[in-house]
């Protein structure tokens, strides 16, 4: 049987309109003994005398000829047509039947679906920064510090840490006396302090309103005190212009718990530090208090 | 989200029709149609559809430096530039890209051509 015998034989795919052209492999030993692709292709050029598919073939061939593979996909494009063809050859017991596919809106349809799902992503990170992140101050927020506790604690097998339950002092009078813009500025002003003054042993975030949450990880307990204690002090260096153009300082009070002695979960230690809080605000403010028990 | 061309003309499915359509339209034209003998043309539509939709507004996609060094050897000159323009422009048109919104992208790749173009 010769190959134009075969070529006479082709099937045509329905929906594709394109040959899958069946070569006898008994026949044509020396051509699929090493089962190449490429001779396969320039057997069916040879074999092609249908003009409309014989430019295509052409091309195959001078793309195969810097390739050897049993797949290859071509893109033919000229002002008015471009389409895009995957060429399989599959050897199936003593035939190889090379197989065409147009694969045009395949591929558009996985560009789409690569940048639309790359955008999803970019998408669903900012959500997550959003819902994450104070809008005002730019520090996490209260959803993120409990996120945030919560891996600590399964993750690090000896997690300790200490809580710092801090709020700005006279914050009220600053709004009432200075407007809101004066207020939000203040708060900005704190939270870029702090972030500036801590390592990344540290953890800090707004809890809401003026109160915020600094959280140092496997410190000593004394070293955690004494570094919120230092935090209070460099705080109330800062100098603010008021909108009358006078100047004037910020400080806090805080209430410290510590990891185990003072509670396991962030809700308690926070309520324990809330207490040690009260009692800083209770006696004259400005000042960093240990939760001490009941 | 913010408000986009990007947003407005149905992101990056409706605007890789448009640059399907903006490339046949290079394709016909002999001042450009050199530049692209054995182009992957597939590759340079979704390149294309990535660039124009971040210059509508979508995401981002390519630095200034990487535009100047996917260009750099291309031979691209000022005549080759202004046809260009002018088809994205008569593309814009045919696909039913408003005149206003078709300035403003535009006006945006101008400040991109000392990037494209060889001097």
């Amino acid at each position: 049987m010769s190959l134009e015998q075969n070529y006479a034989d082709y099937s045509v795919l329905n929906y594709l309109q394109l040959p899958v052209v069946v070569f006898s492999a008994n026949e044509h030993k020396e051509v699929f003994q090493n089962n190449s692709f490429q001779l396969v292709a320039q057997h069916y050029l040879n074999a092609s005398n249908n003009p409309t598919n014989r430019g295509l073939v052409q091309l195959i061939i001078s793309k195969l000829l810097e390739i050897d593979t049993d797949k290859l996909e071509v893109e033919i494009n000229d002002a008015s047509y471009r389409h895009i063809f995957r060429f399989t050859a599959n050897v199936v017991g003593e035939h190889v039947i090379v197989e065409v596919e147009d694969i045009t809106e395949l591929k558009r349809n996985q560009f789409l679906f690569n940048r639309t799902n790359s955008l999803l992503e970019d998408y669903s990170k900012q959500m997550f920064e959003l819902a994450h992140t104070d809008q005002l101050t730019n520090v996490p927020n209260r959803r993120a510090l409990f996120a945030k506790f919560s891996q600590l604690q399964s993750n690090h097998k000896d997690f300790s840490c200490t809580v710092s339950l801090i709020d700005l002092d006279h914050f009220k009078r600053f709004n009432d006396s200075f407007g809101h813009d004066f207020g939000d500025q203040v708060l900005v002003t704190f939270a870029k302090h702090v972030k500036d003054s801590i390592d990344d042993t540290c953890y800090f975030a707004r809890l809401g309103g003026e109160e915020f949450c600094l959280i140092q990880i496997n410190n000593k307990d004394t070293v955690c005190f004494a570094n919120t204690e230092k935090l209070l002090q460099t705080t109330k260096t800062i100098k603010l212009m008021t909108p009358d153009n006078s100047n004037i300082g910020m400080s806090f009070s805080a209430g410290v718990a510590v990891y185990g002695k003072d509670g396991i979960s962030l809700d308690e230690l926070l309520n324990n530090a809330d207490k040690a809080l009260y009692f800083a605000k209770e006696n004259g403010r400005s000042r960093v208090v240990k939760f001490e028990g009941a | 989200m913010e408000s986009s061309l990007f947003i407005k003309y149905g992101g990056f499915s409706r605007i890789y029709i448009v640059i399907e359509k903006f490339y046949d339209n290079i394709l016909k034209s002999e001042t450009l149609n050199t530049h692209f003998k054995n182009t992957n043309m597939e590759r340079l539509i979704h390149h294309q559809t990535s660039f124009i939709s971040s210059l509508m507004g979508g995401p981002d996609y390519i630095s200034d430096e990487q535009l100047a060094q996917a260009h750099k050897n291309l031979g691209i000159n000022l005549k080759d530039w202004q046809e260009m323009i002018n088809i994205l422009s008569l593309t814009f048109s045919e696909q039913g890209i408003s005149e206003d919104d078709a300035k403003q992208v535009i006006a945006k790749l101008e400040t991109k051509r000392d990037f494209i173009v060889c001097h």
